[in-house]
């Protein structure tokens, strides 16, 4: 499922995945750690000149005293990729602030709108996105 | 409610704790990061402060006695955070803890040190 | 007309319950609360996309920016995250100077939480007393850093002014006094009959829920969950100074009350501490640091409020790619309607003073076009 896992640092780690395995790492993840981990932030980023979002999800391991980081690329014309919010409640918020800023839609989750953190008419395209997309 | 009955009676003839400013004077620390001024015979018109600025607030302009550059601080964007003081690499900024800088004028706030002496407040 | 056996009520965006514009849609059924929804939106400045545009200079100060009441935390997650990316190295005593500084912080913010407690139960008296006694803290951190509120202390590399032996005279003088007024609300909040009649059972969270939902801080610790990014990543000199996490089993609005007033007295220990034990040496570069190499790092401090994370992602030359801000309160608000299960609508002001909302660290992304906001509605109306 996972490409692989390093190191970067002390106490981070590092896993790179494809996109259609989300679910299945995270049923393993809360398979093995039961409640030994909560979810800590979902991070967007627009590579604008390589024409893809990373979105990397963050997971801290109370007994292992590390951050687990996944990381997934997306293609930038259609970001999609599956919730998580059945598995995780707590990422349905993280997940309306990716949609409502960077425009990455979460296949599943009901409650994604514009306007949740900002509204439509005051923004021109999705505000987090490089100024390429964004000129008028 | 009878714990804080003691403190209520202890209070009742102690001095209130509020200041009555402008009445009171109400002295700032002499450490307080309060307006800051140029001394103008040390500048070397490098425009690091104003490069640096992250208000936006610094602009040169040209003296015409010997057409030099030198800044000119908008006190209404400025934020106080000293970046100009510690960046100057002559330390030509001299601080001070004076905070009292209200005004009627938006014009009033921009502070240049060649016309000291006719807005000065 | 559909849920006519409900009644809707809005608390804010502005209330006198709240002190930061928060807007909840409550359905109540009688006194009970049936179902709350949080909205939030009305406190967005666009920091993240602003730090894209500016230098790392300059995103020192907007990063501190971001929140009133914790911006020593800010300042130190941020020059924490640079300094990682770069692998800078910071001089021993600007590390002790940094945790001065921030222990001076969690002590008056926690008072202040402890105050707008007193003051949304009915009990004005209380507030005044903890306001007034918080005074002293402010001076002693006007005299470190430079302003009561906003002190620009930390930077990548340090911190910018240093102390002398009679400012640590000062400090001391004031920490005595202050321990002796925080012994005796101590002892109000434990005892008084109206307090604790008001607070316990109330807003109940279970351990196992605590990891469901990512609660963090002293919400997590207050439900017997053992967690503190002092005590797990150090940061700062935390690794070098003993100290204790406080935890409690009750998960109540009491026991998290009871949690930060521990904690106050915890952070007067490591001050006394961190004072006596103060290195010699420098404070920080002799030039302010420009460019950074290429690189990412994630940093996490302990905020008064619970653990925030900042993630930094540089491409080389002086500006960020990307800057992400996740503040504890995020977590702990979108996730609040949990707490509010089986409770009154009088209860409503004492639970949300115990999760201690800070709703301007909570949102802070939103675009800054260069025009500004009117002109961009015209041009794309137009220009389509």
């Amino acid at each position: 499922m996972v490409a692989g896992v390093d190191g970067v640092g002390p106490r981070r780690l590092l896993a790179r995945a494809e996109s259609k395995n989300l679910r299945a790492i995270f049923a393993k993840l809360r398979e093995d750690f039961k409640e030994d981990f909560y979810l800590d932030f979902i991070a967007p980023v627009d590579y604008v000149e390589e024409r893809q979002f990373e979105i990397n999800y963050n997971v801290w391991i109370y007994s292992l005293k590390t951050i687990l980081t996944v990381r997934f690329r997306l293609p930038r014309e259609k970001p999609a990729i599956d919730t998580i919010s059945d598995l995780i409640p707590s990422a349905v918020s993280h997940e309306q602030e990716a949609y409502d800023l960077m425009g990455i839609t979460f296949s599943g989750n009901p409650s994604l709108r514009r306007g949740f953190l900002v509204s439509e008419e005051a923004t021109n395209g999705f505000p987090l996105r490089k100024e390429e997309e964004n000129k008028v | 409610m009878l714990k804080l009955f003691t403190e209520i009676m202890k209070n009742l003839f102690k001095r209130p704790a509020t200041y009555e400013f402008p009445r009171e004077d109400r002295l700032a620390q002499s450490d307080y990061r309060g307006m800051q001024i140029l001394d103008l015979e040390k500048c070397t018109s490098c425009k690091l402060c104003a490069i640096d600025c992250p208000a936006y607030a610094i602009e040169m302009k040209a003296n015409p006695a010997n057409n030099k550059l030198y800044p000119v601080t908008d006190f209404g964007k400025c934020v106080f955070c000293y970046q100009c003081v510690r960046v100057c690499p002559v330390k030509a900024y001299v601080t001070s803890n004076i905070y009292k800088l209200a005004s009627f004028e938006k014009e009033a706030l921009i502070k240049d040190v060649l016309k000291a002496t006719s807005s000065e407040s | 007309m559909s849920n006519s056996k409900y009644l809707e009520i809005p608390v804010g965006p502005q209330h006198p319950a709240l002190h930061e514009p928060l807007l909840f849609k409550v359905k109540v059924e009688g006194e009970r609360i049936a179902e709350i929804t949080p909205f939030t939106g009305y406190n967005h400045r666009g920091i993240e996309k602003l730090c894209e545009n500016n230098t790392f200079l300059k995103d020192v100060y907007l990063a501190g920016r971001v929140c009133g009441i914790c911006n020593v935390v800010h300042t130190t997650c941020y020059s924490e995250g640079v300094e990682r990316i770069g692998n800078i190295e910071v001089p021993s005593r600007a590390r002790y100077l940094r945790t001065l500084l921030n222990e001076l912080e969690r002590i008056h913010s926690h008072m202040l939480a402890l105050a707008v407690m007193g003051e949304l139960i009915g009990f004005h008296t209380l507030f005044m007393l903890m306001m007034r006694d918080r005074e002293p803290i402010l001076a002693l951190k006007e005299s470190v850093a430079g302003n009561r509120v906003q002190a620009d202390y930390v930077m990548p590399g340090g911190v910018r002014k240093d102390i002398d032996s009679e400012k640590i005279e000062k400090i001391k003088k004031t920490l005595e006094h202050v321990e002796e007024r925080m012994r005796y609300y101590e002892k109000v909040f434990k005892e008084d009959s109206i307090i604790t009649k008001r607070l316990s059972k109330v807003g109940k969270l279970d351990r196992p829920e605590v990891s469901k939902y990512g609660f963090v801080g002293p919400i997590a610790r207050a439900s017997g969950v053992k967690t503190d990014v002092r005590y797990e990543d150090p940061y700062a000199a935390y690794g070098e100074i003993p100290f204790n996490v406080i935890t409690r089993e009750e998960g109540d609005s009491w026991a998290r009350t009871l949690v930060r007033i521990s904690e106050v007295f915890e952070a007067i220990n490591i001050l006394r501490y961190t004072v006596d034990h103060l290195p010699d040496g420098p404070i920080g570069p002799k030039v302010p640091i420009r460019k950074v190499q290429a690189g990412e790092a994630i940093s996490r401090v302990e905020a008064q409020r619970g653990q925030l994370v900042y993630y930094i992602v540089s491409k080389g030359g002086d500006k960020p790619y990307r800057v992400k801000i996740r503040t504890p309160s995020f977590n702990n608000i979108m996730n609040s309607p949990l707490l509010f299960r089986d409770a009154n609508i009088g209860d409503l002001p004492v639970i949300l003073a115990s999760l201690d909302p800070c709703i301007s660290c909570m949102e802070r992304l939103v675009v800054i076009q260069k025009d500004g906001l009117i002109e961009t509605k015209t041009v794309m109306s137009l220009a389509r």
